[in-house]
Formats: structure tokens, C-alpha cells, sequence
């Protein structure tokens, strides 16, 4: 590749498929008659799979591919792929292929590799057949995995009652070689899935995990260990172990292991689970050297470290695992926020390749009695070879309003779309209906072959005769060709009675609204302004810079002052940048594209209308009420603690002993979450004030420390500094009191240790806790305003954890910062950018689109009872004043079409279009044969 | 469409056309990818219609719903086959139960005709979620269910059946 930021040339090579893509249906016959097997990778080499396969059941495109193993292509024999497929599309004369490409910026998702202890002796791993990955584990758990979801262990393929796994494998090791330094960041939760899964399989089972620090630092999931951890028959115990030997008769795995109380054990298990780390990706040098961006210390890419996005190489960013072990919200997150990063850098140029489809224009016929063509799909022999085609087109004729019918080799083939689309002119047809796959993947492409003949796409019905017939019956012949003939019925039932829908289009617009003017609005705002958005940006205080206020260096170093005073300066410059400071929000309403809030200074009121929100309310510290803090002045919050190292205060950095408290107002009843960030907070000022007075005695009092990712690495640095860890279980936290020491007054702190077995007694002269951090005060008000949801700890809730961690559910409200949980400035900005992202792809439309199957009152019918109101969880539905009085009224742009009101409402007044009571009945009345006939 | 669209109505109206047994299939239980969480609904009126069937002498297994993914066809094989064998242990709708064909034909109308007076009910005094399956099955088959049940739904069909001897 050549070039730079915003014009690169990049030469990719394609390597051959031996498939044509637009030929090929996935129906897989192929796979079927392919003779060669082999071990599949990607069920982890357990199961085997053919030379022509399909990836896997979601891989886009669902097509197959032929790898190395195929005979043709080792000993030039067989083609038997190439005389079974019928639509012609196997090509062995493909060669690999040179392409080049024009783009403006380049997005490295190259992800990471698990962690292989094959390389090593220690865990039996290759040596004994009932050790294995927790990769290996994944798939064995997945229903489309080599057992079908059964839970097999390799030795004798039974059931495995007594599962064992072990915890930080090739992670947080600097010995043997080839380990990773740094955390892996996800085992422990993955692992608690897995135990989850295991019991789910087989409540009967035994799980036992070995672990060091338990780290569910990630929203939710505190609860989520607890609930691994209550399980009847799960263990969970902190201790190393060893993988002993293999029983040569079961083959069962012996595990040794050590606890304070009981010593060393031995514990014969029936299958062991290594839960491997996170490894940089194969090949991350060539990659890096091809593209020239560097590499940190540990494989993966060198990030700016308050940008985890950007490398070092203008124009290339990075998303998901490149940065270091990360999650999939957290991939999420940076994928949207390099997808916004590159919108900013190339925003000159936005929309320059788009061209807008056009179609012709719709005819009416709704006045028209319904004309119904049927489309009968062979789907290769996937369909053919199990139901009598010809046949089912034959009965189709013979049903209601249906005045013509055909089969299809390949209804979704290009020629036999356009055939439809023709066949619709020709015969005058204003319903359709296909009659061959799920919906699922195909019933977009039908819809717009109607719409390319100038129908309604909603005039269009499939009927499924693969998935939910040839595929379960391939020896019931007769039968099959009976139920398709009940599934085409139904379908021609239900077009009757379809209805043409307009879906509607309402304007947006453009200026965005960021509520919160710390990092993360900041960040947030001039990423959308970067993208020619005007952006008004509010902070209730009369400054802004959030809590960022209160840090003064990250773990790493970086200043975080300067780096806050360089971006307000940047917010204040940026001419599309709007600020209000001391302003209270008063007033929200609106949807989507176009919302009105009201702002409230001292003294004035201004209505701002916007398209998009963005709440960045940032988070507040707990007050402590425990261990004397507000009663002794030697007992700070870890805040208060780096602002008297900042400031060289003598009491702090002359201390002969301090002491440090972990999780004070967090993971207990109260709060019963991980505030994430204050085991990185206490091992930063530990080593800062070991670095300024190397003499000073620190002791870190925690239950389990989460320093993860890299930041393991400073974690080690401090122990290595003799910053004492010492931990403590919630049963018997630490004492503290005001006592006189030797020489001194002092702050005495008592626990018990569990190493020792004894009582310990610290004399300390400063007590620094680490405060919870708890939801910012005003997140009640702004819930309700915006209706937005908190989750049960009091932070704002993602629409969905994974899929949409940026967004609420409410749509055109975005979410970043502390606001959505605890979190590290780097992964605020991460989440900035990601809402950022989220809120172009809203912004840089013109008009916003609602589908045309949702809900619709029958004023006539409705009773103003309320309850389809109260069933939507989307708000979509309102009161408003008729001559009649009041009545409910769908808010179309809000509605989802899920229909749950339908079921609600009393007299049958509110109705879900395209699913109407009288299409379902019809559907449900012509599955009689005899219904079929009379029903209308 | 989420599966919470599928009504008391559908289900009732599939009984009366005859048909031996009703299969829903839903996304696993809190495992929504929006924030409807319909299915526990469909739960609910699973639940409920279970108790209508069984106050007609028709049994409750005629009717079950499973939770699933698009990706887990081995799971909803599974399901549908043991399903369609308890059904067909069952035998045909009625008779299976040794009923009277007549009589269990009214009750099934009536119960439909009713469903706008049921979703007054349901709406106003069954207003409950859980997040487990198992606790809808102990809510729907517990004292407090049956009473309200007899009093405010069971009861009132039988007066509609009364006054509407051949409807």
C-alpha cells in the first residue's frame, strides 16, 4: 500500500473461492456429495467438515468456499461439487487475483489469537486428552458445534459430571516464556458463562474454578459472578494449580492446588478447562510493517494512549482486540468510534460515491381484487429432491384469488427475480408469494423485486417449505408435499388480505445536543463537529472538564491537566461548537430527528432544537461513611489523596506509613457493582509516593485486585517496589482506629491474615479509601426527561450491552462516558467517539425512515383504557383530545412493530400493520383445508 | 412481530378449528435484542390459556411454548418432535380427553368470544412479571391464581354459556 491520510491506494489479493458468489444459493448440496473430510477449524479441529463448506451457519456471505484439502485442486480427481450443483456455479479455473483500491482512511480489525498452551508442558495440554481450551469448551457448549451442543470430553465422548477449569492460562505470567505479562481482561466472565452453560447442560454437574483475582470489572457483571458462584455443585477457589497426571484407565486429569485452610490438595477431575488469554493476532509484524504502524510491547498495536483508536500512523486506525485484550461492548465501542474517526478525517468528501436507487413508480391496487402469483422454488434439490414441485405449483392454482403459478430452480438467483419481476407485469399480478426459504435472509430481496415491478413490497409473502419442511422431512416424501401444500395455503390466506404500506419519512435535524462538558462530551462533541454538525454542548457547572478536574496524571504518566486544558481550548475554538455552562436542562420532548430541550441559567431560558442527544453526565465519588473518613482528617478518598501528592503535601508524601482500602461503598448490598477504576487509582498513587519517598510503608488492604489488561504490568511494578497487597474478604473487613503508636500518633488498622493465619495490626499515618464511583446526582431528573433507562445500580442503560453499547433504546439518545459505568479516561473517549459515530449515522441522513409495519389506532373502537399505552416499552403510543374525548394515537417514528399493545387492548382498536388480527386468523383458518374455501 | 403479538386469541381460535396442538416458538427468555422482552408475555398467555384448557377438560400439553435461538435448529427438531408425540399420545383434540364434542366446542367458543373481557382481567388484575419461566408456571397453578380465575374468569363464562345456550 502507498499513500497517505485521505488518499491511499491499497493492492489486495483475493484468493480464489473455485464459487462463483452471485451463482451460488448456500443450499449446500455440494457439502453433502463433497467426499473429502476434515477436522474443522473453526469447531476448534473437533468435529470434521468438508474440502467445500460454508464456513459456519452466520458467515456473510452464506455461500460455500473450497479450501486446500480438496481433491480436485491436490490431485486434480473428483468434481463431484461441479456435476451436482445445478445453478453452475463451481469454477475451478479461479486464481488468486490482484486488486486496487482507493480509500481515504484504512480501519485494522485484525482481532487477537487465543492463547495456545500447547506451547508448554505444565497444564497437559496435547499430553493429556481431557485437558482442553476453553475455546474448545465454547464450541463444544454451541448448538452448532462438533456435538450438536452436547458436551462430549475427547477421551470416550461421554458426558463430563466433575469439570474443572483453571483460570489465567498464558495470562499475568511473566515465566515460562511465551506467557503474557498483562490480563487478559475476559476469562473470569467468559469462564462464569461457561459455568452457567456447563449447569444449563447438566444441572447434575460439578464446576470448579481455580482463580486468582476474581475480575468482573465490567458493567453488570459483579452480579453475574455472584450468580456463577451460587450455583449448588460450582466452586470456586483461589489458589495455583498444577495439572498432576492422567488416570490411564478414565483418563481423568488430576489437579493440584493449595488453600489457606486446608493446605495441599489433590482433586481427580473428568475434564479440564484451560480459560487461555488473549494473544496479539498471527501475523501482527507483517502487518505492521506492511502498513507501517508500530507495535507495543506485547504484539499488539501501539495506540495513542488517550486515543485507543488512533496508531501511530495518521490515516490508520484500529478497532476491537488490536488495542489489547478488550471485550466485545468495548469492540463495539472503538469500531463505531474508528468508523466516527475516519468520518472526521474525510468529511470533506462524505457522500461523494453514493448514488440513490431509483424505482419506478407505484401502482394502486387496493381497489383491485387481489391477483396472487406463486413462485415454487426447487432450491436446487434442496427443495426439489423431497417435495413434488410440480405439484405444489398444481394445487397453488386451485387455491383462491391465486391466478398463476410457477416453479423456480433458484427463486433468489438474479435471472429468476427479474423473472418475477416480469411475470408481475405480464399477468397483472399485485400479490406474491415465494414459496422456498426463511425470510430471514431472502424476504428483502423479494420485497424489492416488487418494488422493481412498481408494487408495494408489503403486497409480498413467503412461504417457507426448506427450513420448516424438506430440510426436517427428507424421507417423508408424501407428507412433505402435503405440508407444503398447508404452508402455501396459508400464505395465500394471508395475501388476501395484505394491505400496501407506506413507510414514513420525517426530516432531521442536524445540530446535535451533548449533555455533560467533561472528556466524554468534550470528546463527543467535536468528533460530531469534526463531521460539519453544529453541536451544543451544556455542563451544569460553570466550568468545563468534568471529574477530569480532579486527576492529575494517568497510570501511565500522561498529564492529564494539559491534556483537559488543550481540549477545552479546542471546544471553545471550534466555531461549530456551542458551549453553556451553569445551565440546568428543564425540558425535553420530541422523537428522533427532532427533539426540543429547554435550558435554565440564572437568567435565561433557551429552547434548543436538535436531532441527536447525547447524555455524558459523568459519575460522582462516594462519600465514604466507613473507616473514620469525615471524623479524622488522616482518612482521605483516593481523589483527595493524588491532589496532596500532586501538590507535594507533607503530611502525604513524608508519611512513614500508609494504608490504602479497596472497595469502600461498592461490591456490598448498597452497591452491588465494581467501580472498575480504583484498583488502577490506588496502584498509580502508590507508585507515584513511591517514587517521591521510597522509604514509606504502603499497605493495599483489597479483596480481589482488578488491574486488567496492561495495567497488570504496573501492578506487578508495585509489588516489585514492595507496595504490600494484602487481602481481606467482606466477612472481616479491616478496623481501623486513632491510636498512639511507638513514636507517633497513628491511624491503627487491624485485619486478619489469611497467608499467616493471625491478626495483623498496621500502624499507619495516612488512610487513603478507595470511594465507589456512584451515579451523578441529577440521573433521576434525566431519566425521566429523556426517557431513558437506568440499570438496577443506577447508571444509564445501553440499549443492548453488546450490540448497541452507545446507544438507548429511546432512539436518537446516545450514551458515553461515566455516565454508562465506571471506566479509565482512554475508554471514555473510546465510548465519545463510538456515540459520536452513532450519532453521524443518525445526523447524516436527511429525512429518518419508519417501517411501514407498525401500530395503528381505530379511534372509533378505542376506549381510552390506557393499556396499550402502558405495554410499550418504546413510548410510542400517547394520549391526545378528539371531538370524541381522549384517545390513544401511535407516535409512527417510534413504534418497533413488536404488536405487544395488540394483545392488550380490550375491543381490538390498536392493530399491528402487516399483522393484523384478520391476516393472522386468515392464515390460522386456511391451515384447515376445509376453512380454507369458505373463509374470506 | 414479536412473539408477544401472538394472542390468547390466536391460540383459542386455532383449538376451535380443530387443530390437536399449538407450538410457540420464542427468543430465549431476558435475552431480548431490544428492550420488548415479549416473549414473557407470550409466557404469560401461555400460562393462562393452559388453565382454560384445562378448566375445559382439554389437556394443558396440547399448548407449549420454547425458548430459543435462530441459530439452534437442532433444539427446535427436538422440541417439535417431542411435542408432536405427546400430541399424538394425546390423540385427536376431545376425544383424546374422552369430552364431550358438543360441550368442549361451546366452552372453547366461549372462552373466545370472551378474550376482550379476559384482557380487561388481565389487564387490571394479573399484572405481574417474574424472570423466571418457573415462576409463572407456580404463579399460574397457586391458590391465589385459582381464586382469582374462578371468580373473575371461569364463572363469568359459565353465565355466558347459560345465556347463550347454541352460540
Amino acid at each position: 500500500m502507498e499513500g497517505e491520510a485521505g488518499n491511499f491506494k491499497v493492492r489486495l489479493k483475493r484468493k480464489p473461492r473455485y464459487v462463483l458468489e452471485d451463482k451460488c444459493t448456500g443450499c449446500t448440496v455440494c457439502v453433502e456429495f463433497c467426499p473429502v473430510k476434515f477436522p474443522d477449524p473453526f469447531n476448534q479441529d473437533i468435529s470434521q467438515n468438508k474440502a467445500i463448506h460454508i464456513y459456519y451457519s452466520q458467515a456473510i456471505p452464506l455461500i460455500t468456499y473450497i479450501d486446500e484439502s480438496c481433491l480436485y485442486l491436490k490431485e486434480k480427481k473428483c468434481r463431484i461439487c461441479e456435476a451436482v450443483c445445478q445453478n453452475d456455479a463451481i469454477d475451478f479455473s479461479q486464481t488468486e487475483e490482484f486488486m486496487d483500491i482507493k480509500v481515504g482512511a484504512v480501519i485494522l480489525a485484525p482481532g487477537f489469537e487465543p492463547y495456545d498452551p500447547g506451547l508448554r508442558e505444565d497444564y497437559g495440554y496435547e499430553k493429556y486428552q481431557n485437558v482442553i481450551t476453553s475455546m474448545d469448551y465454547e464450541r463444544l457448549t454451541d448448538s452448532t458445534g462438533p456435538y450438536e451442543g452436547q458436551v462430549l470430553r475427547p477421551s470416550d465422548q461421554q458426558h463430563p459430571r466433575n469439570v474443572a477449569w483453571i483460570q489465567c492460562v498464558g495470562s499475568r505470567q511473566v515465566n515460562p516464556p511465551g506467557a503474557n505479562s498483562y490480563c487478559s481482561s475476559v476469562c473470569c466472565t467468559y469462564t462464569q458463562k461457561q459455568v452457567i452453560l456447563a449447569k444449563e447442560h447438566d444441572a447434575e454437574s460439578e464446576c470448579t474454578v481455580f482463580h486468582n483475582d476474581i475480575r468482573s470489572h465490567g458493567k453488570d457483571f459483579e452480579r453475574y459472578y455472584q450468580r456463577a458462584e451460587n450455583l449448588p455443585g460450582v466452586r470456586f477457589i483461589r489458589s495455583y494449580t498444577s495439572v498432576e497426571k492422567e488416570d490411564p484407565e478414565t483418563k481423568n486429569i488430576t489437579i493440584k492446588y493449595a488453600t489457606n485452610e486446608g493446605g495441599v490438595k489433590e482433586e481427580e477431575f473428568d475434564l479440564v478447562v484451560l480459560s487461555v488469554g488473549l494473544n496479539p493476532p498471527t501475523g501482527n509484524e507483517s502487518l505492521a510493517a506492511k502498513f507501517g504502524i508500530e507495535l507495543n510491547e506485547h504484539g499488539f498495536c501501539k495506540t495513542d494512549p488517550l486515543n485507543p483508536m488512533q496508531t501511530s500512523r495518521p490515516g490508520f486506525y484500529i478497532s476491537g482486540a488490536f488495542q489489547g485484550p478488550v471485550d466485545i461492548p468495548e469492540s463495539v465501542v472503538t469500531a463505531s468510534g474508528a468508523g466516527s474517526q475516519c468520518g472526521a478525517l474525510l468529511n470533506y468528501r462524505r457522500g461523494d460515491l453514493s448514488t440513490d436507487r431509483v424505482y419506478p413508480p407505484e401502482k394502486d391496487v387496493s381497489a383491485e381484487e387481489p391477483r396472487i402469483g406463486v413462485f415454487v422454488c426447487h432450491c436446487g434439490a434442496n427443495i426439489g429432491r423431497v417435495v413434488d414441485v410440480p405439484s405444489a405449483v398444481e394445487y397453488a392454482l386451485t387455491l383462491p384469488n391465486v391466478v398463476y403459478a410457477q416453479e423456480q430452480l433458484f427463486s433468489c438467483a438474479t435471472n429468476s427475480a427479474e423473472e418475477i419481476t416480469e411475470k408481475i407485469k405480464e399477468k397483472n399480478l399485485n400479490r406474491v408469494i415465494v414459496a422456498a426459504c426463511s425470510p430471514r435472509t431472502l424476504e428483502m430481496l423479494f420485497r424489492d423485486t416488487l418494488r422493481e415491478a412498481g408494487l408495494n413490497q408489503y403486497y409480498y409473502e413467503m412461504a417457507n417449505i426448506r427450513e420448516h419442511c424438506s430440510w426436517v422431512h427428507p424421507k417423508e416424501k408424501e407428507e412433505a408435499l402435503l405440508k407444503s401444500k398447508d404452508i402455501i395455503r396459508m400464505a395465500a390466506a394471508r395475501a388476501r388480505h395484505l394491505e400496501p404500506l407506506m413507510e414514513i419519512e420525517l426530516p432531521v435535524n442536524k445540530r446535535a445536543l451533548v449533555v455533560g462538558g467533561g472528556i466524554a462530551g468534550m470528546t463527543c462533541a467535536l468528533s460530531i463537529a469534526a463531521q460539519g454538525h453544529e453541536v451544543c454542548l451544556v455542563e451544569k457547572e460553570q466550568e468545563l472538564g468534568g471529574t477530569a478536574r480532579q486527576i492529575y496524571h494517568t497510570l501511565e504518566g500522561l498529564d492529564v491537566q494539559d491534556y483537559l486544558k488543550d481540549l477545552i481550548a479546542k471546544v471553545y475554538h471550534h466555531p461549530s461548537v456551542r458551549v453553556y455552562t451553569g445551565v440546568q436542562i428543564t425540558g425535553n420532548s420530541g422523537y428522533i430527528g427532532n427533539f426540543v430541550t429547554t435550558l435554565q441559567s440564572k437568567e435565561t431560558t433557551t429552547k434548543i432544537e436538535h436531532g441527536a442527544t447525547v447524555i455524558a453526565t459523568g459519575a460522582d465519588v462516594y462519600t465514604p461513611s466507613e473507616y473514620l473518613y469525615g471524623e479524622d482528617e488522616r482518612v482521605l478518598t483516593q481523589l483527595e489523596l493524588e491532589e496532596k501528592i500532586a501538590t507535594d503535601d507533607p503530611a502525604v508524601v513524608d508519611a512513614e506509613c500508609l494504608v490504602m482500602i479497596q472497595c469502600v461503598g461498592c461490591r456490598n448490598e448498597d452497591r452491588d457493582y465494581c467501580s472498575r477504576i480504583c484498583c488502577n487509582e490506588s496502584v498509580k498513587n502508590a507508585l507515584e509516593l513511591k517514587e517521591k519517598n521510597p522509604q514509606m510503608d504502603i499497605y493495599v488492604l483489597f479483596r480481589d485486585m482488578r488491574t486488567y489488561g496492561y495495567k497488570e504490568d504496573y501492578y506487578r511494578e508495585a509489588a516489585e517496589k514492595d507496595v504490600k497487597f494484602i487481602r481481606y474478604e467482606p466477612e472481616h473487613e479491616p478496623v481501623i482506629e486513632a491510636a498512639e503508636g511507638e513514636d507517633r500518633p497513628v491511624l491503627r488498622v487491624t485485619l486478619p491474615d489469611y497467608v499467616l493465619g493471625k491478626k495483623l495490626e498496621i500502624d499507619a499515618d495516612i488512610v487513603s479509601l478507595a470511594a465507589a464511583v456512584v451515579p451523578s446526582a441529577g440521573t433521576k431528573e434525566l431519566e425521566s426527561m429523556f426517557k431513558i433507562g437506568l440499570n438496577p445500580d443506577g447508571f444509564f442503560k445501553e440499549a443492548h450491552v453488546k450490540l448497541r453499547p452507545v446507544e438507548f433504546a429511546t432512539e436518537g439518545v446516545y450514551l458515553c462516558g461515566l455516565a454508562h459505568y465506571p471506566k479509565l479516561i482512554s475508554e471514555s473517549v473510546s465510548q465519545a467517539c463510538g456515540a459520536a459515530g452513532r450519532v453521524l449515522a443518525l445526523l447524516s441522513n436527511d429525512i429518518v425512515t419508519a417501517s411501514g409495519s407498525i401500530c395503528e389506532v381505530d379511534e372509533s373502537l378505542c376506549i381510552m383504557c390506557g393499556a396499550c399505552i402502558e405495554s410499550c416499552t418504546y413510548g410510542a403510543i400517547e394520549t391526545h383530545e378528539t371531538p370524541q374525548g381522549k384517545r390513544a394515537r401511535v407516535i409512527p417514528v417510534l413504534c418497533k412493530g413488536d404488536g405487544l399493545c395488540n394483545t392488550k387492548c380490550p375491543v381490538g382498536a390498536i392493530q399491528l400493520k402487516h399483522f393484523t388480527d384478520q391476516e393472522l386468523f386468515s392464515q390460522i383458518d386456511a391451515e384447515v383445508p376445509e376453512k380454507a374455501k369458505t373463509a374470506v | 412481530m414479536c412473539t408477544g403479538r401472538v394472542d390468547l386469541a390466536h391460540v383459542l381460535r386455532a383449538f376451535n378449528n380443530g387443530v390437536d396442538g399449538v407450538f410457540i416458538g420464542g427468543c430465549h427468555l431476558n435475552e431480548c435484542n431490544y428492550i420488548t422482552n415479549g416473549n414473557f408475555h407470550a409466557l404469560k398467555m401461555v400460562c393462562l390459556c393452559k388453565r382454560i384448557m384445562d378448566h375445559i377438560g382439554l389437556s394443558p400439553e396440547r399448548l407449549n411454548m420454547e425458548f430459543m435461538s435462530s441459530g439452534e435448529g437442532n433444539l427446535f427438531v427436538e422440541s417439535v418432535n417431542a411435542f408432536v408425540n405427546n400430541v399424538k399420545e394425546l390423540g385427536p383434540l376431545g376425544r383424546g380427553e374422552g369430552l364431550d364434542e358438543t360441550e368442549f366446542k361451546l366452552k372453547l367458543q366461549a372462552y373466545s368470544d370472551m378474550v376482550p373481557y379476559i384482557r380487561l382481567v388481565d389487564n387490571e388484575k394479573l399484572r405481574i412479571h417474574f424472570d423466571q419461566k418457573e415462576q409463572y408456571e407456580e404463579y399460574f397453578f397457586s391458590e391465589e391464581f385459582d381464586r382469582l380465575f374462578n371468580e373473575l374468569i371461569a364463572s363469568k363464562v359459565h353465565t355466558y354459556i347459560k345465556v347463550n345456550p347454541v352460540s
